[in-house]
């Protein structure tokens, strides 16, 4: 039984299409990503998930059970679709002490008040805010209030946790640090988590499995090496780029009975016989090599720029009008205007199809 | 087949939610209290009237349909005394006193906004008193400043202090109108513009100069035009406030016979030619609501050039040097003139036992605390012990305090499904009703509930003369601050501190209750004081309205001012300005008692 099951969603606005038939499982357990640019839906699939916003077509399943059906009429309120959800703003009670806003939910369920006492202590406690209970929010620092906003939901024991950005408010130091401890209380409470950001390697780094959308649709669903390995389409590809994933046109010349691929001038290596004549190679920083000296299947280019990032060094070529970017060893460095040809690492290579996108296999498929 | 089915069940899902069934409980509401009566007043202007019947004699049939009214309003010679001569006069008004008021609040602004103006704080907060204080206490003060046995007894302090008598232009009619208008309300124009000449970043002027420009193009092609729209906005509210306003002209106007469009439409009532003063108020509401419909327009347009400066503005002030003190000076003897002498005047001649004669030897409580003598004003007793003024008191603090907590609920609950349901259009529409008492000219509105309320229509009865009427068109007509105030800090609740409660099991009561009604108290307490001061002091909504049986403050002042017993109305009045101030104070020492509290942790 999956934790939560989409079939058909779609959700418009006054002339966009926000989700657009959006079907996918989520598995009990998982810490399932959301990923994608904004505007492509994530947020809004998250809080038709969590029953703050109608979809206008579809089902949704949590657990096992049906909570909305368009067709059906069947529309269970947030509070009956046991989940949780924090939000990108923390969304923190001002006026309430940090007790009182983990307490909310337990005085809903009318709990007595020791029994309340007893288990917001104990929560706040699991975070590490037990002597805080008394402060106000604006008197607790970015992350704290995280905690606070997690320990409000996490007390009322939802099987379903959602979460909307959640660190994209805090500095880059206590980000990662809220990383590994989001990580570690994944895998200590074994809830589901769903998660939406539009951070590429917050998704790469918490996730067990990533959704990538893009207006409104599905462009992957897979663990997220696939995800980074073998994106399954240009815009997957291009959104995963750290910081940026190069593409070369090339074109699949069939010459006599054994077609080949090329790239400008160069030529690379056989091509499969199915293969469209114009398709478009994907490959990171890394998989890219610099040379002093020209050989058959190396690309010429001049590097306009020499970035040194710490442990390597990113440098910038123009080949034949396309921007490439290099990691290269730390130290390199080059002189403006340099001629260099590059070598690309086979097996570091997804080949798309130039016209729709999607991805036809990688060199080392044959 | 299906598929209608569907959209029922969604439509009727989208009906179940606690904002749209607000929002159709506030839209009847409304209806009720705005578009009805509006609706009513149109319709009278069309049908013979009882009081016609009186007037006429024969061949009328009160109810049926006629064009008499409007044509004897339109054309002949009545309408040109009636309708032509009064709109005229109305017209030459307005422009007067947006003149005045454009040319005080610009200069008082720049002086204290870009200018190192000594004393700014004290000008500051001087500058906006004569807003607080009721209308006519101008106009009060300037005609017993200049009134003489010329025009009008008693003689004035200009006489008893002089022996020379003003010409009667200074006493009676257009010029004083304007003068004591434009000194009341140009506070509102002051804050308008002082706010927008205070987004201008001296910076944006700064890089001007450097590119070589000189200060005049600077003040031509970068300041001006920051400031113009809210020169334009402080005009056309001007326009709209001094188009309706009941209390100035009446003092001023009506003794020397100059009629405006509002003493006119309160002529035509008291002679019951309702219709007639009906069509008088429908020209006055397109007047006003034009000036503000384009205002609104104006401020929608200008929302870019709120985001001017952003963060820090930086102001270069210019130096006055050795004009600094002068210049001060003069500003604050002039705001000393247009605030606390005349209040101080209304005082001392609140003493003066015979009218006129404002030497030390003449003073007595008499009018204040004096037992009945038939000596003085047909032996009204001092207002301290008339059972009258009492009356009167306790009914305007009672209106205004029951109509400042109705209000200012209505105005948080529309703010709430205003910003709820922004894309639905019943709340759009909800919005745009709310906001439509702010066209209407207060005697106009008066003039609509006294023809809608006057008798009994279906299940409500006729409400003519009640105190629930009074709660009724102070609510409408103050609606639109409240909304204003609802929707505005609503707006600043995000939409995920209500949803957080949701998901966690909370009924709409409860969130309303623990979340979102805590967090806007204090729109809730602003808006609710606009509406308490407002409607302590408001005479042009009442004076249509109010029967002897249920007097206020106001109104009972502008009967003494009728029958002329002015040390009378001159206490009401110093009474009234005390009483508004007192429950300013007391609210807001409450309110910040209150947050005191809430700080200290419960």
């Amino acid at each position: 039984m999956e934790a939560v099951k989409l079939v058909g969603v779609t959700k418009e606005w006054p002339g966009v299409k926000a989700v657009d038939n959006l079907s996918f499982d989520i598995g009990k357990g998982d810490f399932a990503t959301l990923l994608g640019p904004s505007g492509c839906g994530k947020t809004t699939t998250l809080r038709m998930i969590a029953g703050l916003e109608d979809p206008d077509a579809g089902d949704i399943y949590i657990n096992g059970k049906l909570v909305f059906s368009a067709s059906q009429g069947i529309n269970l309120p947030p509070a009956a679709r046991g989940l949780g959800i924090i939000f990108q703003s923390y969304a923190l009670w001002p006026h309430m002490t940090v007790f009182d806003n983990v307490a909310f939910g337990l005085v809903q369920q009318k709990m007595p008040r020791d029994k309340i006492e007893a288990k917001v202590f104990g929560t706040l406690k699991q975070v590490g805010l037990e002597d805080l209970a008394d402060r106000y929010p604006s008197e607790l620092s970015g992350g704290q209030q995280q905690r606070v906003a997690l320990a409000r939901m996490v007390i009322v024991e939802p099987e379903l946790l959602l979460m909307d950005e959640p660190l994209s408010n805090l500095d880059t130091r206590l980000r990662m640090q809220m990383r590994a401890s989001l990580k570690r209380m994944h895998q200590e409470a074994n809830t589901t988590v769903v998660y939406v950001t539009h951070d590429q390697e917050e998704a790469l780094t918490l996730s067990t499995k990533i959704a990538v959308m893009n207006h409104g649709q599905l462009e992957q669903y897979s663990p997220p090496e696939d995800v980074y390995e073998r994106p399954a389409t240009h815009f997957v590809a291009e959104f995963t780029g750290n910081p940026q994933t190069n593409f070369l046109d090339a074109k699949v010349v069939r010459n006599g009975n054994s077609p080949y691929l090329a790239v400008g001038d160069t030529v690379l290596w056989p091509a499969q016989p199915g293969w469209p004549d114009q398709v478009v190679l994907a490959i990171r920083p890394e998989g890219l090599t610099l040379c002093n000296d020209n050989q058959p299947g190396r690309i010429p280019a001049a590097v306009y720029a020499t970035l040194p990032v710490g442990p390597s060094v990113l440098v910038y070529a123009d080949s034949n009008g396309i921007e490439i970017v290099i990691r290269a060893d730390r130290g390199t460095s080059f002189q403006g205007n340099q001629q260099v040809w590059l070598e690309l690492d086979r097996s570091q290579i997804n080949i798309y199809d130039a016209e729709t996108g999607k991805r036809i296999g990688d060199d080392t498929d044959h | 087949m299906n598929n209608v089915k569907l959209h029922g069940r969604k439509a009727w899902n989208q009906l179940r939610k606690p904002e749209s069934i607000l929002s159709i409980l506030f839209l009847i509401i409304l209806a009720y209290l705005i578009i009805v009566p509006l609706i009513s007043l149109i319709c009278r202007t069309f049908v013979w009237g009882t009081g016609d019947l009186r007037i006429r004699g024969e061949n009328v049939e009160p109810g049926k349909f006629t064009l008499y009214h409007w044509r004897r309003m339109l054309t002949g010679d009545f309408a040109k005394s009636v309708f032509y001569k009064p709109l005229l006069n109305t017209l030459t008004i307005t422009v007067g006193t947006v003149a005045i008021i454009l040319l005080i609040s610009t200069l008082l602004a720049y002086l204290v906004v870009r200018t190192d103006i000594r004393w700014a704080k004290l000008i500051n907060a001087l500058a906006i008193v004569p807003y607080i204080l009721p209308s006519w206490v101008l106009s009060l003060s300037w005609l017993q400043i200049f009134q003489n046995s010329a025009v009008a007894l008693p003689d004035g302090l200009l006489f008893f202090l002089t022996g020379k008598n003003a010409p009667e232009w200074l006493v009676y009619g257009p010029i004083p109108i304007m003068i004591t208008l434009g000194l009341h309300y140009y506070p509102f124009g002051y804050l308008l513009i002082s706010g927008a000449l205070s987004t201008v970043d001296s910076q944006l002027e700064e890089s001007a100069e450097i590119l070589g420009a000189n200060q005049r193009f600077i003040r031509r092609h970068i300041t001006m035009p920051i400031v113009s729209p809210a020169l334009l906005s402080t005009a056309l509210l001007g326009i709209a406030r001094s188009m309706g306003t009941f209390g100035t002209p009446a003092i001023l106007g009506l003794p020397a016979r100059y009629y405006t469009l509002s003493t006119q439409i309160y002529s035509l009532i008291h002679t019951q030619r309702e219709a007639q003063a009906y069509i008088l108020a429908i020209v006055l509401l397109l007047i006003s609501s034009t000036g503000l419909y384009l205002n609104q327009k104006l401020i929608s347009s200008r929302r870019s050039y709120a985001t001017i400066g952003g963060k820090g503005v930086k102001s270069r002030k210019v130096k006055l040097g050795k004009w600094n003190t002068p210049i001060a000076v003069i500003t604050l003897i002039f705001l000393f003139m247009v605030s606390v002498f005349p209040l101080g005047f209304l005082v001392w001649s609140s003493f003066c036992l015979n009218a006129g004669d404002y030497s030390i030897s003449n003073l007595s409580s008499h009018y204040w605390i004096g037992a009945s003598n038939p000596r003085f004003a047909a032996g009204e007793p001092g207002i301290l012990r008339n059972e009258a003024v009492r009356g009167a008191a306790w009914n305007s603090v009672r209106l205004s305090l029951i109509s400042a907590l109705i209000c200012g609920l209505f105005g948080m609950l529309i703010g709430y499904v205003v910003v709820k349901s922004r894309n639905s259009p019943i709340a759009h529409m909800l919005e745009q009703i709310s906001f439509a008492p702010m066209l209407v000219p207060s005697i106009v509105f008066g003039a609509l509930y006294l023809t809608l309320f006057a008798v009994r229509r279906g299940p409500i009865p006729a409400l003519y003369g009640t105190f629930t009427l009074l709660v009724l068109v102070t609510i409408a007509k103050q609606l639109p601050y409240t909304v204003r105030s609802g929707v505005s800090s609503m707006l600043q609740v995000s939409h995920e501190l209500e949803e957080a409660a949701v998901i966690l099991g909370a009924s709409w009561r409860e969130r309303m209750r623990r979340i979102m009604l805590p967090l806007t108290k204090s729109g809730f307490v602003s808006g609710a004081l606009i509406v308490l001061i407002t409607s302590m002091r408001e005479l042009s909504l009442y004076i249509l309205l109010v029967t002897p049986a249920n007097r206020m403050l106001t109104t009972l002042t502008y009967r003494y001012i009728e029958v002329g017993y002015t040390q009378f109305s001159n206490a009401m009045t110093v009474l009234l300005t005390l009483l508004v101030l007192l429950m300013t104070w007391a609210i807001k020492a409450w309110q910040n008692m209150d947050i005191a509290e809430g700080l200290g942790g419960m």
